[in-house]
């Protein structure tokens, strides 16, 4: 009776340690991590009070109400350091303004991510004296794309959360953080089977210029 | 080509330029206010404030790559700030001294490319 015990246990064991080994070769390669992100009306997103100063006056400018915008935002605490407002114009068509914490890119038609491969990313970096202290990595990407993993200075991979918002289907995503060993390096971004429509290096778009720039 | 055609030939070609679109290279200095030029690797050019106010805005158009660094710099040069920008798309920021801090357009590739940047108030 004991020795059947025994063996059962075994047996359980065996199984568990099966398991367990299965789960792991069939999880994507390195990409145990997510970059979640979420999508929250403008009036909703934690901006700076100096970021969302100038959204409202860009949009202004540019004839983009901000009654139509929402914001793609890192769900972390480094929610205010960048993301992605995606809103309509005058004439209802969907427009995006890329952002960080130092400032946002003009809206522009999201239609002009296809002039570069279905995928447009945006690294930005701050600091001081040439110190890199702070990153951000928010992109956005045609609706074929269904998975952007983000390769990170540590070495480790960190699967972006893909967020849909505006009337097209497109999707976006939002990464920050001020710890050097997360900073990214490249993206991988790619279709529902796997096929790879864009990758990129954007360690050097995130590196300081070398000595003083006049 | 005879010398005293060589203007109606100019004129010529500028009218058929703007007929259809194509740009006739100028020999005049471009209104770019940080100029237009050449940027080897590792280069860039900078200019301080214009006028009164911490918005600053840059803008730029360039060949070769799809890219340039926008970046942000204290007077002495040393660098503060950057983000990458996509041709012909406007970065809208802001500095932290107005009459002292400078933006504008770096070459964070590794080959030289034509630059056109400029920076504004806003």
């Amino acid at each position: 009776m004991l020795r059947l015990k025994r063996t059962h246990q075994l047996a359980l064991a065996i199984a568990f340690a099966v398991a367990i080994a299965v789960s792991l070769a069939l999880k994507p390669s390195g990409a145990s991590a997510t970059a979640p992100a979420d999508v929250v009306p403008f009036d909703q997103a934690r901006l700076s009070p100096k970021l969302q100063e100038i959204a409202v006056k860009v949009a202004s400018r540019e004839g983009v109400a901000t009654a139509t915008l929402v914001a793609v935002a890192p769900t972390v605490s480094e929610a205010e350091y960048a993301g992605v407002f995606v809103g309509s114009d005058a004439s209802g068509a969907d427009v995006v303004a890329p952002y960080n914490a130092d400032g946002l890119m003009a809206f522009a038609s999201v239609d002009r991510v296809i002039a570069y491969g279905g995928v447009m990313v945006f690294p930005s970096a701050a600091g001081e004296a040439g110190e890199v202290r702070r990153v951000s990595l928010v992109g956005l990407a045609e609706p074929r794309v269904s998975a952007v993993t983000i390769e990170l200075a540590d070495g480790s991979h960190l699967r972006a959360e893909l967020v849909r918002a505006g009337r097209r289907g497109f999707r976006f995503f939002a990464y920050a953080t001020d710890s050097s060993s997360r900073f990214p390096i490249s993206y991988r971004a790619s279709a529902a089977d796997g096929t790879e429509i864009k990758s990129e290096d954007v360690s050097h778009a995130l590196m300081p210029p070398v000595g003083s720039v006049g | 080509m005879k010398l005293r055609s060589a203007p109606i030939v100019l004129v010529l070609a500028a009218a058929i330029g703007a007929a259809t679109g194509i740009a006739v290279p100028a020999a005049q200095a471009c209104g770019w206010n940080l100029g237009c030029q050449t940027y080897s690797p590792g280069s860039g050019s900078t200019g301080t404030d214009l006028c009164c106010s911490v918005n600053e805005a840059v803008n730029s158009t360039f060949n070769t790559y799809d890219t340039v660094q926008a970046i942000k710099t204290r007077a002495g040069g040393s660098w503060f700030g950057s983000t990458l920008l996509y041709y012909d798309w406007t970065w809208y920021t802001t500095v932290d001294n107005a009459n002292s801090d400078k933006v504008g357009c770096y070459n964070h590739h590794t080959g030289s490319m034509f630059v056109n940047c400029r920076h504004f108030n806003y």
